[in-house]
């Protein structure tokens, strides 16, 4: 099992964090294997991700606190579910897989994929969170999992979401 | 048929300190609502807000005020709750065949599908349709007192109801958020 993922899942625990609502992807692949081998989160499958924005959202006003485990571009699908989260204040972290990053290199308009997969194609994770003036923080590698406790006392600061963007831990590509 | 403005009242009448959740269409008519345990939810995600809450405070009853419409926009929720199940929540859909907001302009397909059947199809076990007033007001009772999660079809008539909510969104989640602290 990835180090990795234990590690994100005992931050989540330390923050308190009981469930996780998710849609697998292969990004987060390592995340989630680690998680459903926590005995202290639950795991709810969702179809969609507003959903699980929204079920979120309802466990942490009814008191429970939760994250979601779901890709960038569901989060994308999810526009109208995320701006009332916003809305609503709500101090939620939330784990979002940051589809293929390994494939993109930095450029002058924010990330871009590589000629190999997606020439001259822009990655709009970032500037699509940006949109909704929400903070993320990428978690790349194992000095980076400290960045989700910088998350959390950002979102109870400012009493808004924040954005933790994972990348793999373990190479896994897709369908293999 | 019922009117909308009576099944608010209904729901009202039958609560005390259960959870409302609704979309927003579906409540025009806000002042027949309780006045507490409130929240409205983004398009589409009245179900999803409600399986939160249901199963954040497993001892009370959460009722979701959804309208035909809405839910068709998040029809992937119905699998999601039939696989958690919970006994505590009620799913109302408010079945009008209108998306009602803009001026009742008719849903695709209406009169072409069920949503009670893409409920059973789903895997809810419990799913009820009421087609009057009394009919709604027994369902919602025996919901309320049986284990569930319960899916509760109600045929309301078009436009009745009147404005929409004035408590801003920020000035419901933190109402609700306190009313559910522990004491």
């Amino acid at each position: 099992m990835s180090e990795r993922g234990e590690r994100i899942c005992e931050r989540l625990r330390g923050h308190g964090v009981e469930y996780v609502t998710w849609l697998p992807d292969s990004e987060t692949r390592f995340l989630h294997q680690a998680m459903l081998e926590d005995p202290g989160l639950e795991m709810i499958r969702v179809c969609s991700e507003g959903e699980a924005l929204s079920i979120v959202a309802g466990l942490h006003v009814g008191g429970k606190r939760a994250t979601t485990l779901i890709e960038n571009n569901g989060l994308f699908d999810s526009g109208n579910a995320l701006r009332w989260l916003s809305d609503s204040r709500l101090p939620l972290v939330l784990l979002v897989g940051y589809i293929s990053y390994r494939y993109m290199t930095p450029g002058p308009r924010g990330r871009m994929w590589s000629d190999d997969y997606w020439p001259g194609v822009r990655d709009l994770t970032e500037p699509f969170i940006d949109a909704f003036e929400i903070p993320h923080y990428l978690i790349d590698s194992d000095d980076d999992v400290d960045k989700i406790d910088q998350a959390y006392a950002e979102a109870e600061r400012t009493s808004r979401p924040a954005i933790a963007l994972i990348t793999s831990a373990d190479g896994y590509l897709a369908g293999t | 048929m019922i009117q909308r403005s009576d099944l608010l009242r209904a729901v009202r009448e039958a609560t005390s300190s259960e959870i409302v959740v609704s979309v927003m269409s579906a409540v025009k008519g806000w002042d027949r609502l309780p006045e507490h345990f409130f929240w409205c939810t983004a398009m589409g995600y009245g179900s999803s807000v409600g399986l939160g809450l249901a199963l954040a405070q497993p001892d009370r009853k959460v009722i979701v005020l959804d309208g035909d419409g809405s839910l068709l926009m998040n029809l992937g929720s119905l699998v999601t709750i039939a696989g958690v199940a919970p006994p505590n929540l009620i799913h109302v859909v408010l079945e009008n065949g209108l998306y009602e907001l803009p001026g009742a302009v008719e849903l695709p397909g209406e009169g072409r599908f069920s949503l009670s059947a893409f409920a059973r199809a789903a895997g809810w076990t419990r799913v009820w349709q009421a087609r009057e007033l009394g009919e709604f007001e027994s369902r919602l009772a025996a919901a309320l007192n049986e284990p569930g999660p319960v899916f509760l079809s109600a045929e309301v008539a078009p436009g009745s109801g009147e404005g929409l909510p004035k408590m801003t969104l920020v000035g419901m989640t933190r109402e609700l958020t306190r009313a559910l602290e522990p004491e």
